[in-house]
């Protein structure tokens, strides 16, 4: 996962944040933006750290074979 | 607190989390959204009968118009981020520019429970809304307009069974008169009871869709959450344009924001065979229908009363 694979779950999550920003202005409930922006976050970087470790391992078994 | 009508969509979800066996036959599924077709088309068509007027032209192209932008708006993030090849963009992109009849009715129904008007002709904003996305989706990923012949309209107008059914019901409830009030016990009254059966199928069906994401990109959440958020924003500008009241608003706030899963994948089946459905109908059903119901179709109407105070 590139850092252009990242690039939209951030904004989204910053789009969230906003969203949820302006729901405390407005006097609505700014809980499910909220909670939806930081489990975006957290799976969007666990889901890269995967990837990446994933990929590391395979170039380093590639690596040991030749 | 959440609202009742909406909590029957909460049950469905855990209902099919938890592996429930609720019994609900393809036949009912089919009447309920049947009957949530007439009935919206119906209650539109008898308010038009005091409030049609020549502005309403105006509005519609204004409307129609915002059909042929929102998949382009959408297109270019599927290509650009999701990396998806055109025909896959451009049938996504299709299905967000397009409209979902339920997340307008459960709209409908919440502002109806708050006492908050709003203007009578959205129905035919809603049926309105079906089709250019769906033009603009197959133009995108075929790459010409070789597709958008008569015959194509002429099978979409006839065999989509929301636009035929909406209207239908628009003209007779516009038609009708008196005889029209008739009806209105069964269709009218009994509304948000049949909202929420069918927002327990919903659920259900979004729950069975919610295991399918475990197998989708985290981009694919990313732009099923983002784009009605866009689309909505939108749509509340061209509200304001309008000049619509709070109500109204809200109702073409949730019309951007809303995601077609009925009309646009049985046009895509046709027009774009070779693109994936079920990535669409995840996006579509499992991820942005909830969020909608759930999140953004309540911070809409508290948009809409706040900016049309």
């Amino acid at each position: 996962m590139t850092l252009k694979n990242l690039a939209l779950p951030f904004i989204t999550s910053f789009c969230l944040l906003a969203f949820s920003y302006f729901s405390v202005q407005i006097g609505t409930s700014a809980v499910g933006f909220t909670v939806l922006a930081l489990s975006l976050l957290v799976a969007a970087v666990i889901h890269n750290f995967k990837a990446s470790t994933a990929r590391r391992s395979t170039s380093y078994t590639a690596e040991v074979k030749s | 607190m959440i609202d009742a009508v909406v909590a029957f969509f909460v049950l469905g979800i855990l209902a099919q989390l938890l592996g429930a066996k609720v019994p609900f036959t393809d036949g009912l599924y089919k009447f309920l959204s049947m009957f949530l077709m007439i009935a919206i088309g119906l209650k539109g068509g008898i308010a038009l009968q005091q409030h049609v007027n020549s502005s309403l032209l105006l509005m519609s192209v204004a409307v129609v118009g915002f059909g042929l932008l929102l998949p382009l708006v959408a297109y270019p993030l599927l290509r650009y981020f999701g990396q998806l090849d055109k025909v896959n963009a451009g049938a996504i992109a299709a299905h967000y520019g397009s409209v979902s009849v339920a997340t307008y009715a459960v709209a409908v129904a919440l502002l109806e429970t708050s006492n908050i008007v709003y203007e009578a002709y959205f129905p035919l904003f809603v049926v309105l809304l079906e089709m250019p996305a769906i033009v603009v989706g197959l133009v995108l990923a075929k790459g010409n307009f070789k597709i958008i012949n008569r015959a194509f309209v002429k099978k979409e107008l006839v065999a989509n069974q929301s636009i035929l059914l909406m209207v239908g019901s628009l003209i007779i409830g516009f038609a009708g008169g008196e005889s029209v009030q008739k009806l209105t016990p069964f269709f009218v009254e009994l509304f948000p009871g049949i909202l929420a059966l069918f927002l327990l199928k919903m659920g259900l069906v979004a729950g069975a869709q919610l295991g399918a994401l475990k197998k989708n990109s985290v981009f694919l959440i990313s732009f099923a959450v983002l784009m009605p958020m866009i689309g909505g924003l939108a749509g509340t500008g061209l509200a304001l344009l309008l000049g619509f009241s709070a109500g109204g608003i809200a109702l073409m706030a949730v019309l951007g924001a809303s995601a077609s899963y009925i009309a646009v994948p049985a046009a895509m089946k046709e027009g774009l065979p070779e693109a994936n459905a079920g990535m669409s109908i995840t996006a579509s059903l499992g991820i942005t229908f909830p969020f909608n119901v759930l999140i953004n179709v309540p911070f809409f109407i508290a948009l809409g009363q706040f900016v049309g105070a």
